[in-house]
């Protein structure tokens, strides 16, 4: 269990102390000594990384898994540089990119980062779709990059503080949408890209994969053969993801989008499958007659796992100190406590149906479609479209000038605005690279890459390493999602039916009634949590001596969101959420 | 901008003012200081946008002298400021220095449609919502009604002849909902028959009535106006209507529903415009007349929705 991090300095011995400094336990080994660079892994972090290891004459460490080994050794042997067979994934990845370079790292199928020690270089790469997350900053002439924030804070070059534009962003999504991080210097890799960090300061990326709009243009006659393609590419995703040998356990909400992939991972799978699926009480409405539905007819075996407010209240500082970045979602603590369980019954992968909604066009695109149908230039409601996506957020965006400080407000005046960080989506160009035809497909691109890398996968793979286990999300598949920006968007969202052909494409496998029921959801009882169990903690932590000495949130409309008023809608408890999620991960960084 | 007299110079100047005057300007002051509760009153919560006609009513609430015990009874209650006062005061105000204060909705049609992507319209649309007074649509948008309900937000007139587009994707929704927010009076209450037979047959596509009905009205305890009787337009009312509802109208009297507070209409064309569709009518018919009229949809008691 570890994670890692590499410095490349002026000198060897300043980058080996600012390795040690950030937590490295010993440095590279013989064989991969590099000259001023370092790269060691922080053990005692959960993570799976490993390294230094030394291929076609590069050095590197990364967490590496992928899904897609016999395609990549054959694209090694075709390019007449084969692999060991046996050789790590990492050291796998490492050769790609030496060989092929980012077409070769485009070709893997996986959750992987890798930092690469490429002459006085330092190279970070980063997954499809952002499974794993690396960061890097740059301080008196030398670049450290790590796949633990906190290592980095550890930086005594860097000298960081809380960046107050990503409280915004993160008041404004619910998690930090783009490269910015809460620490002022540090910034994350975007997904799809290789990093190339040269010793002078300059930084250069290149684009290894972006989703892009290929459209199939065999119109209806071709919709059959589109669903069973994804049918295919469905199997293979689910197929690649299942341990060998060994139990898979699988987290089933009773949505469609878990049910498919419990019921593809029973049929594929040789060994047994678990399921687990949350409860908050009896008394809540839950999906857990769906999810109990599916198990039966799948042959799982099922655990259901209550989750009380007081687990929830005891756990909640643990869950936000385990996340890089803060995730304002209320199913950090459940999900923290599902890997718990996963890792105790012996399973070491759980795989999820996170993805289905950015991908396949699930709910929450009608109202941007109604937004736009009612554009009105001059008209006091007309905003732009980027504008008008963080306000369908329902967060705390339109709640900022009563929620901050005068003195944050203003120190806020000319940062960058967090429509930056959805404008390459949404109001792309002709020419943009990122510019797609179909006002769906615009904002399904826009999850996928916003939510999907930055909420979703991050918050799945910091919870679920922590207790040594890998989640994976089939639906998360490259090449889903290749196929899922090549059909026309009318096969995703078709009259009012979200994700068809994704329900198409598993009709066979489910009941009628989880393919075709509508979406519920499930409630969490965040209202009820902090009148209850979270009330005493949240009293403490919002309105406490620490919270006023940072000076960021009025204490006058937490007492009033408090009190259950001061919105139009009752959301105070989400609301409130953010900020106890944001001022826990502030404490447990010491910021 | 704040309109502002010439200062009063020569004699007139040295002359004291008279009590009439003296009260006169009191009266001026005590309506603009009633303004400025009923605009921060209307606002709240959250920075709501409200019409002029909106703030006229919360003026009217704010200069309610009923002691509370008689809030709750059920009636309608005559406007406690004149219309013609109010437009004076906030004039001199200056229409400009009222936040969350809306500009009049203008004349005629909205401006045309800008262009946009090409699958725009290409899905369904479960629900759409019409307002008889264009200045309430724009108020709802104003505030965001259609961004958070996914459901667009347009004028009776533009209603009656609606774009094809939009119907053409209320079709495609296969059971769509055309929800029609009218005022209490005879016009108002034959929108929804008059939106019906605009649209046409089309398939699983029905109209249902947000709007008010006098026992509404009374129970809201809205300000009521008086207007001219039309026998055509009294000919035309359900028959599900109440006698003493029927006979309310007959003598003319009305109520909008810019009178209902700005944040009770948001809150209520949420909960019902986002909520599951209502099931469909069973063999009681007549109930089912009674729900096109508003009946259990409209007030929510508790004024939190």
């Amino acid at each position: 269990m570890a994670r890692f991090c590499v410095c490349v300095a002026p000198t060897t011995d300043r980058a080996r102390a600012q390795v040690l400094a950030m937590g490295a336990i010993g440095g590279a080994g013989p064989g991969a000594i590099v000259r001023r660079a370092d790269l060691a892994l922080l053990r005692g972090e959960p993570g799976p990384a490993e390294g230094p290891f030394t291929a076609c004459g590069l050095t590197a460490a990364g967490e590496v898994t992928l899904h897609n080994r016999p395609v990549l050794l054959n694209a090694l042997a075709a390019a007449c540089d084969p692999a060991p067979v046996r050789c790590t994934d990492g050291e796998l990845l490492l050769r790609m990119w030496a060989v092929l370079g980012a077409e070769g790292v485009a070709l893997a199928e996986g959750m992987f980062v890798l930092a690469v020690l490429d002459g006085t270089d330092l190279v970070l790469i980063r997954d499809h779709l952002g499974a794993r997350t690396v960061f890097y900053a740059r301080a008196q002439g030398a670049w450290a990059a790590s796949t633990s924030l906190r290592a980095l804070r550890r930086w005594p070059a860097l000298g960081t503080s809380v960046n107050l534009a990503a409280v915004r962003s993160f008041l404004t999504f619910a998690y930090l949408p783009g490269e910015e991080t809460l620490l002022t210097g540090v910034r994350e890799v975007l997904p799809g890209r290789v990093l190339r960090l040269s010793p002078d300061g300059s930084v250069s990326e290149t684009v290894h994969w972006e989703p892009t709009e290929r459209l199939d243009t065999s119109g209806a006659e071709g919709r059959q053969d589109r669903v069973l393609a994804l049918r295919s590419l469905l199997e293979d995703a689910v197929a690649c993801r299942l341990p060998e040998a060994r139990p898979v356990a699988v987290l089933l909400s009773g949505g469609v989008d878990s049910s498919l992939v419990t019921a593809l991972a029973a049929k594929l799978h040789s060994r047994p499958v678990r399921t687990y699926s949350i409860s908050f009480g009896d008394e809540l409405p839950n999906e857990l007659g769906y999810s109990g539905m599916v198990a039966a007819h799948c042959g799982t075996d099922h655990r259901v796992l209550n989750v009380s407010g007081t687990t929830v209240a005891a756990r909640l500082a643990e869950a936000a100190a385990l996340l890089d970045s803060p995730v304002g979602d209320p199913l950090t603590v459940p999900n923290l406590l599902l890997a718990e369980a996963v890792a105790d019954e012996g399973a070491t992968v759980v795989l999820n149906g996170e993805g289905g909604d950015p991908v396949f066009g699930g709910p929450k695109n009608l109202p941007m479609l109604v937004q736009e149908m009612q554009r009105e230039a001059g008209a006091p409601w007309d905003e732009d479209r980027a504008t008008a996506y963080l306000r369908s957020y329902r967060k705390c965006w339109t709640d900022l000038p009563v929620l901050l400080t005068p003195r944050a407000l203003d120190a806020l005046r000319d940062a960058p605005l967090p429509q930056r960080f959805v404008e390459p989506y949404l109001l792309a160009g002709p020419r943009s690279p990122y510019r797609m035809e179909g006002l769906l497909n615009q904002l399904l691109h826009c999850n996928v890459r916003t939510k999907g890398s930055h909420h979703i996968l991050t918050k799945v793979e910091r919870l679920t390493s922590s207790q040594g286990i890998e989640g994976r999300a089939p639906l998360f598949d490259r090449r889903v999602v290749d196929h899922a920006f090549a059909v026309p968007a009318g096969d995703k969202l078709r009259g009012t039916v979200e994700k068809w052909i994704l329900k198409e494409a598993v009709r066979d496998l489910l009941p009628g009634t989880v393919v075709d029921r509508p979406k519920s959801g499930m409630r969490v009882p965040v209202q009820q949590w902090l009148t209850g169990p979270l009330r005493d903690l949240g009293n403490d932590l919002l309105l406490g001596p620490e919270a006023r000495r940072r000076g960021l949130f009025r204490q006058d409309t937490i007492r009033t969101w408090m009190k259950g008023e001061g919105t139009l809608l009752p959301r105070q408890g989400g609301k409130l959420w953010l900020v106890l999620t944001l001022e826990l991960w502030l404490r447990s960084y010491g910021l | 901008m704040t309109s502002r007299r010439p200062p009063v110079t020569g004699t007139r100047a040295l002359s004291a003012p008279t009590g009439a005057r003296v009260l006169a300007r009191a009266k001026e002051y005590a309506l603009r200081a009633a303004i400025g509760a009923a605009a921060a009153r209307a606002a709240e919560p959250g920075g709501l946008r409200f019409t002029e006609r909106q703030l006229y009513f919360q003026t009217c609430r704010v200069l309610d002298p009923s002691p509370t015990v008689l809030s709750r009874v059920p009636r309608t209650v005559r406007p406690y400021l004149r219309l013609s006062s109010f437009s004076r005061a906030l004039d001199a105000m200056g229409r400009d220095t009222v936040e969350g204060l809306l500009p009049p909705a203008p004349a005629g049609a909205p401006a045309p449609e800008r262009e946009s992507e090409p699958d725009l319209h290409a899905y369904g649309l479960p629900r759409l919502l019409v307002c008889q007074d264009r200045s309430i649509a724009r108020m709802l948008l104003a505030n965001h009604v259609h961004l958070e309900a996914a459901c667009p937000v347009l004028a009776g007139e533009d209603a009656l002849l609606l774009d094809a587009r939009l119907t053409a994707a209320l079709e495609r929704a296969g059971e769509a909902t055309v929800y029609v927010l009218h005022d209490a009076g005879p016009l108002g209450i034959a929108l929804p028959g008059r939106v019906r037979a605009a649209l046409g047959a089309l398939p699983g596509v029905r109209v249902s009535s947000l709007g008010l009905v006098p026992r509404h009205a009374r129970a809201m305890r809205l300000p009521a106006g008086r207007g001219p009787v039309r026998p055509a337009e009294l000919a035309g009312l359900p028959a599900t209507l109440r006698p003493q509802e029927t006979a309310w109208l007959a003598r003319g009297r009305f109520a909008e529903v810019a009178a209902v507070p700005p944040d009770r209409l948001v809150r209520g064309v949420l909960r019902l415009t986002r909520g599951p569709r209502v099931p469909r009518a069973s063999v009681w018919t007549g109930l089912r007349d009674l729900r096109t009229t508003g009946f259990l949809t409209w007030p929510d008691p508790t004024g939190r929705h």
